[in-house]
């Protein structure tokens, strides 16, 4: 039998026994509610010395704190093909706040090494408690300042292979801002006056034509930056307003400040990058532009350039396209989506936007790089893989349709509240066959179906919700050998393809 | 034109299926020992070759309809996806390695990445391989493993395989028609290959012709948006059949006279709104019947390109039942 003190231990008194108050960081945590989201969200870890725990491009999801041992990070820049050593990680030191934050891509690798202990806190959690509480922000954010900013300025390509000294004096006095969905941080036609990084969320770029026709040109996240105009000679102008997407963390780097910084001879060299990247943005050599072009020369109508390039597909891992020509509407690729999950409810439909004569893209999720499902979810139920697969968590999710409302695409849709498996209910005869038998056992956790044991309290809100539903979508049949759809269409009819694949060259 | 349907290594085996059988026939004729133990083992041998090449073709349907139900074992080597998680993460890791060029060996790298999947669980679910770039830089990729093979390659196979048993079924047979057992395989056979061949010609032609007919609408958008003209117009119908049942009834059929705008009109209150709402519910009833009209030449579209397949099906079965009973009585007498 466990101590008493097991049955009555708040989440404050776990939080002791684990000794997690000794660690500074999460020491700046005051509020019982925020001890207690966060001990929803917290998990242990140990590694052997050399074990890879982040890798560079992969996206985390969690906010990583070492409790005890070194870890190295490491990190290669786009013109060197040799990690660098940027520093080690010591007890009571973090990692991940940035992927876990922006759900970006994490900018370094992490190993062990030595023998590590770590704690791991999911992003939803960690997103709750960075919101509540000031002190622990702040020390989220300082430490970026000393830290990430370095690295985060480095790929930076206006400031990619400027002096240490001059990134060290920038990163102590730029400025951080937070800005809401839908806020516009900068009005086409204004003076520019700063550069900016995305250091969380997204912003796009939207340039009004002579028609009067508003269309984004650009998207800026991932550690991205725009406003290199600013730093032009003359009376530099915005070249397109520039609004977020979601709640965004911006770095401003004032103009000014800059040149203020820069000796005459890196401001020189400043100024001669801002002119090549400017040139690029206004002739639209950046890779939208592009395609928006290619697009355009090759008879797409505007809403399937709309879709593809500004609705962004065409920025989406892969998107899964239907040869006209070819298929002969038997609905196989629907009805294999079907048997594949556990809810029966399809997550594919065949009414997707035509672009062009003989291919349809269907609607089934793009997986986008800025994915406003995602962004628009309060549960933590929409999560990306380490791949950046935007995946639902079932347990998380109370189907209050935020996502549905969120998704450009009209993707997702609900379902029921849970219930069990029909084929789990009544498994086929063929299961019993001695050795054999495995095999014919139905598909456990594609989609529609959670293995953990059902818990009332949300993991985030630490409530019991009223679960009215769950939101479900394409989750690519995770875990599968095959993708449903593309697996079993008789005539290859169905096929995922890289979006720029579907512009002419 | 779809074709991909016709461009498959399954043809050539079944092809060299044929042939092979064929040469047997004109050499055993031609063979010094007597003709007629070299004609039974013709007979004997051609049969087997013809039934296994006709399991060949029934596979296909097996397979489909295995998916279908979600009885397929291929379900039974889903991994967990945080299974799946931790081999990619891994993977990453390994690519780094690759692309920081700390790993160039090509066997290396795939030998990495196969202990990776093994140790994960994720070997049955995940395939690597190493490409070169256009630099000539090995590079890992992965992609599933699809165990049973695209269904596609099936259709080749069921394609290929099934001309070649009727082929061969007819030379078993000697294409005679003087038996019943006779007449009904040969009559089935030639069913089901005639009903396969102009099958396989509407597939391939047919998505062509569908996707023309289309226009601005495709079937399955006519179909969603007759789904709800059909949902609107009956709410409406409702409403009407309140007021006016025999009025519900003849609007919703678009039968009325000159006269049912202003009847309508009437049953809607009267007045200029009256009006206007009954204009509105005739746009709404036009739109749904041109709607309804739009999705039902689609549909004899696709009708006619699966035409073949009320006969091919059926005979299909047919033809299997009368295999198996041959197989049976040759096997017992």
């Amino acid at each position: 039998m466990g101590p008493a003190s097991d049955t009555t231990a708040t989440p404050r008194d776990e939080f002791r026994r684990l000794g997690l108050d000794r660690v500074p960081v999460l020491a700046a945590i005051a509020k019982d509610a925020s001890i207690a989201t966060l001990m929803r969200g917290i998990e242990h870890h140990a590694c052997a010395p050399g074990a890879p725990l982040v890798a560079q491009g992969d996206y985390t999801n969690r906010l990583w704190i070492v409790l005890q041992g070194l870890a190295d990070q490491y990190r290669v820049d786009p013109d060197s093909d040799r990690p660098r050593h940027m520093g080690a990680l010591q007890a009571g030191e973090w990692f991940g706040e940035g992927s876990a934050l922006s759900n970006q891509p994490s900018l370094v690798s992490v190993e062990a090494k030595t023998a590590l202990a770590l704690v791991s806190i999911d992003a939803a959690a960690f997103k709750a408690v960075y919101r509540q509480e000031k002190a622990f922000a702040q020390m989220v954010d300082e430490r970026y300042r000393k830290r990430s900013l370095a690295a985060h300025l480095r790929i930076v390509p206006l400031f990619r292979g400027l002096p240490e000294a001059l990134l060290a004096r920038l990163q102590d006095s730029v400025q951080f801002e937070t800005h809401p969905a839908g806020k516009v941080v900068a009005q086409e036609g204004q003076p520019a006056d700063a550069v900016y990084l995305v250091r969380a969320g997204a912003v796009k770029c939207v340039r009004t034509a002579k028609d009067g026709r508003q269309r984004i040109v650009g998207f800026h996240m991932d550690n991205a930056s725009f406003g290199e105009a600013a730093l032009a000679a003359g009376e530099p102008r915005w070249i397109g307003s520039y609004e977020t997407m979601a709640p965004t963390d911006l770095v401003k780097v004032p103009a000014a400040l800059l040149r203020e910084l820069a000796g005459p001879e890196d401001a020189r060299r400043i100024e001669g990058t801002a002119r090549v990247i400017q040139r690029q943005e206004e002739g639209g050599g950046s890779g939208l532009l592009d395609l928006l072009r290619k697009g355009a020369e090759a008879g797409l109508s505007d809403d399937a350039i709309e879709v593809m390039v500004a609705g962004e597909s065409a920025k989406g891992g892969h998107a899964l396209v239907i040869d006209l020509a070819k298929c002969v509407r038997c609905n196989a690729c629907v009805e294999s989506c079907v048997a594949v999950h556990a809810d029966r409810v399809p997550r594919l439909s065949k009414t997707g936007t035509r672009i062009s004569t003989q291919k349809t893209l269907a609607s089934a999720c793009y997986h986008c790089e800025i994915p406003e499902c995602m962004m628009a979810c309060n549960y933590g139920a929409i999560r990306r893989d380490v791949r950046g697969t935007i995946e639902f968590v079932w347990d998380n999710c109370v189907g209050c349709t935020s996502c549905v409302v969120g998704c450009p695409y009209n993707v997702i849709r609900m379902t029921d509240p849970p219930k069990e498996d029909r084929r789990a209910e009544s498994p086929s005869i063929l299961a019993e066959l001695p050795l054999l038998g495995r095999l014919f056992k139905p598909a456990h956790a594609c989609g529609g179906k959670s293995d953990a044991p059902a818990s009332k309290v949300h993991k985030v809100t630490g409530r019991e919700e009223n679960v009215a539903g769950k939101a479900v979508k394409c989750d690519l049949c995770a875990g599968l050998p095959f993708e449903a759809c593309v697996y079993n269409c008789p005539c290859s009819a169905i096929e995922r393809v890289a979006p720029e694949a579907l512009f002419p060259d | 034109m779809n074709r991909s349907l016709f461009l498959s290594a399954h043809a050539f085996v079944a092809l060299a299926l044929v042939v092979g059988v064929v040469s047997w026939g004109v050499l055993a004729d031609a063979a010094s020992e007597p003709a007629s133990a070299s004609a039974r083992d013709f007979v004997f041998w051609s049969g087997w070759v013809a039934l296994a090449a006709f399991l060949a073709a029934y596979a296909y349907v097996l397979r489909k309809r295995a998916h279908k139900l979600g009885y397929s074992p291929e379900f039974g080597l889903q991994v967990r996806k945080e299974a799946m998680e931790a081999a990619q993460q891994r993977l990453g890791a390994l690519r780094d390695k690759v692309a920081t060029r700390q790993l160039q060996d090509k066997g290396q790298i795939l030998a990495a990445a196969r202990a990776i999947l093994r140790e994960t669980g994720c070997s049955k679910v995940l395939v690597a391989r190493v490409v070169a770039d256009e630099g000539g830089a090995p590079r890992l990729e992965t992609r599933r493993a699809e165990p049973l093979s695209r269904m596609a390659r099936w259709l080749h196979a069921h394609l290929y395989y099934g001309v070649a048993a009727c082929a061969l079924a007819f030379l078993h047979g000697g294409g005679r028609f003087d038996t019943p057992m006779s007449i009904a395989i040969n009559s089935l056979v030639l069913l089901v290959l005639a009903s396969g061949i102009v099958g396989i010609f509407l597939w391939a032609w047919g998505p062509g012709w569908l996707t023309r007919e289309e226009r601005d609408l495709s079937i399955e958008e006519a179909f969603v948006l007759e789904r709800h003209y059909a949902r609107r117009v009956e709410a409406e119908r409702a409403q009407i059949a309140a007021v006016e049942p025999a009025l519900a009834s003849t609007w919703a059929s678009g039968s009325g006279g000159a006269d049912l705008v202003a009847r309508l009109a009437g049953a809607c209150g009267g007045g200029a709104e009256g009006e206007k709402r009954a204009r509105d519910l005739m746009a709404l009833a036009g739109q749904g019947r041109k709607v309804r009209a739009e999705l039902a030449r689609l549909e004899r579209v696709r009708f006619l390109i699966n035409a073949w397949r009320p006969v091919h099906i059926p005979a299909s079965i047919a033809l299997l039942a009368a295999i198996l009973v041959h197989v049976i009585a040759i096997w017992l007498y």
